[in-house]
């Protein structure tokens, strides 16, 4: 027995299975079968009122989920209280009633004792009688053993009910009928729906035939079986287009993949709705947006086909992105300013809070469940009373409120919120809903904050400023003013400054008619103007005030008004002043003086040099700016790295206040200029030098000055020296005879002297006189030579001069075989006085002939050269010469004697010295011992005096 | 000008050599010397430095502590002056140089050559020429010849 249910019916009725009567046993599988038939249909009924509930499934899907559970719950039902009691009786041939069961009874609404003994006919349906009279014929006949009918039972309170009756009858061994069951059902509900459903048939067909639904059936391999006819309304195509042919043929390509899936979950799944959602192409190939339900209904009788339910939503997709857009907007919207808004049901307490009341309050939307107790939570502790409060005030007659209060959200942040709520009150008064919202301003207020401190901050600058600021409207009118503005305006006009006086007003008499056009000018113009005013004071002094007047423009350039800002310019005007006395002070001094005063900007290398730069040096750019380059090129070039290096080092040198140096300094003609120059160099605070301030001083008159009292001292030196010589002299070579002298006549004076010592001391008075008398003649030709230079100077010729020497030692040179050779190649004449060249050279000769070697001839070798503007002479002998390691200092000293077994007395090599350096010349000497003399003669080229030809 | 005297050598007679390339002078100095000196005593003069020298460096009776001789040495001379020569002197060994006073006695009053000769180790004393009989009895500490003979 299959049916576990029906196994338990038969078991309460009957006992064991197991003593149930064999033939019995297989009325009871048959009855089994039925039901198991039965299940079927209910089934197949149940599909049909889900494929019938198409109306509805379209609209979403909640709501068919909410059929859906419907019908399960309604089954349960069914199965709880709609238990199929069997009636079953057991009657005679002739259709009389034996035994009958209570379940029958109930079914009927008689008792057992009304049907005893009564004809089925009694309780059926007088159509039904006739209908079931053939079975009845057909079994009496034995032609059949059991038959099945669906019939009529009329109740006892007259209504009719359906049942599904089985006939079997029990024969005997004979094959006699000994008596017949009757097994009934109640299938009355299941008739009624199957009424029912006969009758929504025909209204869905009639849905389906003309609604605007598609109704598609395709077969498993996705081939149209049928349409209906709004598919060919929707999409234009003919049912000769589509009938046979591949439903996927009409689908977007994009949409195989879901529907596949799709397909392949249906196939397992045979009944189970699933939602289709995809774009089919219509007649003209645009594809449109359709939504529906398939059921794979393959394996239901009748219907073997994928049913699907589809409607064309394109309109509906566009309105609908149309609304997603407008929501995604007014979501952001909210996120964009932070407003959330929050609603709480008075009746159950439950709370709604939206996304972005959540974020506001650092959570997640939906994080936890909203409550009025989580809304207080977040108060910033110091609100908590304010918020108690509004929240009491309110309540009371459920008046809406607005406040602004501070949040600590979850994540410990600190916001502004503005809180706005409203209660929605029955009629009766009762309030139902509170709800409002709630607006973040964390970030308004941190602006207006920011604005609040720059406004701080602006007030502070205006009012931490040596300028008076008076703001004014355009009619003059005052709007606003610093501390400044209120001690200018109280002590040169002894007005007080108020908001909404007029400017004008507050002026001085005199200055109200200046003041106004200049405000007119100012509003008139829309420029700023500035000026200089001097307010008089009775006690003298006065006050210098630079006022400025600039136009206040607001957006679309609207005039508002102006500003007014004084600025007490007393001590600028009154430095003005003494910078202006010192600048004409700094002029005169400059025309007064020849030094060139000069500020240089190192930064950007510009020079200025004072208006005399022209006068002293001939170049342009006095008294104007321009590049220093110039100054570096007119340095004379041998001094020019020096300088220059110099001046760098000190600027260098941060300790270098002052600059100094002297250098040849080009003028426009050429000539050098000798210049000192000093700089006072300024620095910035970090040492760097920003200028140096300086004065050029032409010294060249100074320095020409110089030179000629060095060439004084030169010659003041020389003359010192010889006065030396002199005073030498004068202790040795003078002294010495006249010492004698004196010696000689003390000698002289003693008695005793015999004759002989007397005549040796005469001797040596007379040779002590002549000596003396020698050494004053020579005396008085070298000061002759010194200062007696009235000769004038000619052209000498060195060869002329030369031959008159040798013929004044003719003797000499005749005696001792001695040679002189001249070469005078190179130059044969100089311009000079020719006595003393003369007697310079013939000391030269004789001096070489004294100390001749005398083992050798006497040769002197006498050339002239010509270098850059000096002309040499160069005596040359091959003498016995001099040590002048020993002696070299004394060469040219007076009375100076090197050989003493030579007559001599050291005037010649002095006086030939005298006479050159007279000349300007200079000498120079080269000897060694045994190696000969060699005197090099030097005289400047002179410039030979009206003779062009020279 | 200064004088340091020159004490009178045991045992011995005072010694003077001059060096000076003026015999006049030579003359005059021997002159006074005589004047002077009423003991015995030694004279020689040189109008050569050179060979002065070479005699006070190779005279070896000269070469004795108790033998004290005098040189009155000229300063202007060609050839070797007498700074020259007294370099030459102060080369020589010691024993010899204290058998020697140096006096100078020159022409010059320049006061440089004195200052010079003051600060001269081997220099006893400097005097301008000519000499005298005073500077000649401060040198030897004799008695006043005249004086003795004007007092005696």
């Amino acid at each position: 027995m299959k049916n576990k249910l029906l196994q338990r019916q038969v078991q309460k009725y009957f006992g064991d299975l197991n003593d149930i009567p064999e033939n019995l046993m297989g009325l009871l599988k048959a009855v089994s079968e039925t039901y198991d038939h039965y299940e079927k249909d209910r089934q197949m009924l149940e599909r049909s009122i889900e494929l019938s509930s198409n109306e509805m499934i379209g609209l979403n899907n909640q709501l068919r989920k909410d059929i859906r559970a419907r019908i399960e719950s309604e089954k349960r039902y069914r199965l709880i209280h709609e238990t199929p009691f069997l009636g079953i009786a057991l009657g005679a041939t002739d259709g009389v009633v034996q035994t009958i069961n209570e379940a029958f009874c109930e079914m009927l609404g008689y008792t057992a004792e009304e049907l005893q003994n009564r004809h089925f006919s009694f309780f059926s349906h007088p159509d039904d009688v006739e209908k079931e009279q053939p079975f009845i014929q057909a079994m009496n006949d034995g032609l059949l053993d059991s038959y099945q009918l669906e019939k009529r039972y009329i109740t006892k309170s007259g209504t009719i009910i359906w049942v599904e009756l089985s006939v079997s009858c029990a024969k005997n061994e004979a094959g006699e009928i000994q008596f017949v069951i009757s097994v009934v059902q109640n299938i009355t509900k299941r008739k009624n729906a199957e009424e029912k459903l006969e009758k929504s048939e025909k209204k869905f067909r009639a849905l389906i035939e003309y609604g605007t639904d598609i109704v598609s059936m395709t077969d498993q391999d996705s081939l149209f079986i049928y349409l209906s006819p709004s598919f060919e309304k929707e999409f234009g195509y003919s049912p000769e287009e589509y009938l046979g042919k591949n439903g996927l043929d009409f689908v977007h390509p994009d949409d195989f993949p879901v529907l596949k899936t799709i397909r392949e979950n249906m196939l397992l799944e045979p009944g189970k709705p699933f939602d289709i959602i995809y774009r089919i192409r219509n007649k003209q190939g645009k594809y449109l947006w359709c939504e529906g339900v398939s059921i794979n209904m393959l394996n239901v009788d009748g219907v073997n086909a994928i049913v699907s339910n589809i409607r064309n939503i394109t309109n509906r997709k566009e309105t609908e992105e149309t609304l997603e857009v407008t929501l995604g907007r007014l979501k952001q919207a909210q996120e964009i300013v932070h407003l959330g808004h929050w609603e709480a049901d008075l009746q159950n307490g439950k709370s709604i809070w939206s996304e972005e009341a959540f974020r506001i309050y650092g959570m997640e939307p939906g994080e936890v469940e909203p409550s009025y107790a989580l809304f207080m939570k977040h108060v910033h502790p110091d609100d908590l009373e304010l918020m108690n409060t509004i929240a009491e005030q309110s309540v009371k007659n459920f008046s809406p409120f607005s406040l602004h209060h501070r949040i600590i959200d979850k994540k410990g942040n600190h916001k502004y919120i503005l809180s706005v709520g409203q209660y929605e009150v029955d009629k009766s008064g009762k309030p139902l809903r509170l709800f409002g919202i709630a607006l973040d301003l964390t970030e308004q207020k941190a602006k207006e904050e920011q604005l609040k401190r720059t406004e701080a901050n602006l007030r502070n600058i205006l009012e931490n400023t040596e300028t008076a600021y008076v703001l004014l409207d355009t009619e003059a009118n005052i709007l606003s003013f610093n501390k400044i503005a209120i001690a200018l305006a109280s002590d040169e006009m002894g007005e007080e400054l108020s908001v909404g006086k007029n400017y004008i007003d507050i002026m001085l008499p005199q200055r109200k008619e200046d003041v106004k056009n200049i405000i007119d000018r100012v509003l008139q113009s829309r420029e700023k103007i500035s000026y200089d005013v001097q307010y008089e004071h009775a006690s003298g002094s006065s006050r210098w005030l630079h006022t400025s007047m600039q136009p206040i423009l607001g957006a679309e350039g609207k005039l508002l008004g102006l500003s007014v800002a004084a600025t007490d310019i007393t001590n600028a005007k009154k430095t003005e002043q003494l910078i202006r006395i010192s600048n004409e002070r700094y002029e005169l001094m400059t025309r007064a003086t020849n030094d060139v005063v000069w500020d240089w900007d190192l930064d950007n290398n510009r020079m200025y040099r004072s208006e005399n730069y022209k006068q002293v040096f001939g170049y342009h750019g006095g008294n104007e700016v321009s590049n220093n380059n110039a100054w570096m090129v007119r340095i004379h070039e041998e001094e020019r790295e020096r300088v220059i290096n110099h001046i760098n080092e000190t600027i260098c040198n941060l300790d270098a206040v002052t600059w100094e140096d002297e250098y040849r300094y080009k003028r426009i003609n050429g000539e050098y200029a000798y210049v000192q120059d000093r700089g006072y160099i300024i620095r910035s605070k970090s040492g760097k030098p920003l200028r140096i301030v300086g004065a050029m001083r032409d010294i060249s008159i100074q320095k020409q000055l110089s030179v000629e009292r060095e060439q004084t001292n030169a010659e003041l030196i020389r003359q010192n020296k010889d006065l030396e010589q002199f005073a030498y002299i004068v202790s040795h070579n003078l002294r010495a005879p006249v010492a004698n002298i004196l010696g000689l006549s003390k000698v002289l004076r003693e008695e005793f002297n015999d004759e002989m010592i007397r005549m040796k001391c005469l001797d040596g008075l007379a040779l002590s006189v002549t000596k003396l008398d020698e050494v004053i003649i020579d005396l008085s030709q070298i000061l002759k030579i010194r200062h007696q230079i009235n000769e004038e100077k000619k052209i000498v010729q060195f060869s002329t001069l030369i031959e008159d020497i040798k013929t004044s030692v003719t003797d000499f040179i005749h005696k001792e075989n001695a040679l002189i050779k001249t070469n005078f190649n190179e130059v044969d004449e100089i311009y000079t006085l020719k006595s003393y060249l003369y007697s310079i050279l013939y000391n030269l000769i004789t001096n070489s002939f004294k100390y001749r070697n005398p083992l050798e001839q006497p040769v002197i070798e006498i050339t002239s050269r010509q270098t850059n503007g000096t002309i040499q002479i160069i005596v040359k002998d091959n003498g016995i010469g001099i040590d002048l390691e020993k002696n070299g200092s004394k060469v040219f000293g007076l009375y100076k004697r090197f050989h003493s077994n030579i007559e001599g007395k050291g005037m010649g090599l002095f006086m030939v010295k005298t006479q050159i350096e007279t000349l300007g010349g200079r000498i120079s000497i080269k000897s060694a011992v045994n190696k000969g003399t060699e005197f090099t003669l030097e005289f400047e080229k002179q410039v030979i005096p009206g003779n062009n030809s020279a | 000008m200064f004088i340091n005297p020159t004490p009178k050598p045991m045992n011995s007679i005072y010694k003077f050599i001059v060096i000076d390339d003026d015999p006049v002078n030579n003359l005059i100095c021997h002159e006074f010397i005589k004047i002077t000196m009423s003991a015995p005593y030694f004279f020689l003069d040189f109008t050569s430095p050179e060979k002065g020298l070479a005699y006070i460096t190779n005279e070896r009776r000269l070469h004795a502590d108790n033998h004290t001789t005098i040189i009155l040495l000229d300063l202007n001379m060609p050839g070797m002056s007498g700074w020259q020569f007294m370099e030459k002197f102060n080369a020589l060994k010691e024993e010899i140089r204290n058998s020697f006073s140096v006096y100078i006695v020159s022409s010059s009053i320049n006061p440089n050559d004195v200052e010079r000769a003051a600060n001269h180790p081997g220099i006893k004393g400097y005097i301008p020429k000519p000499v005298t009989e005073e500077f000649l009895l401060q040198i030897t500490n004799e008695p006043d010849a005249r004086q003795k003979s004007i007092a005696g």
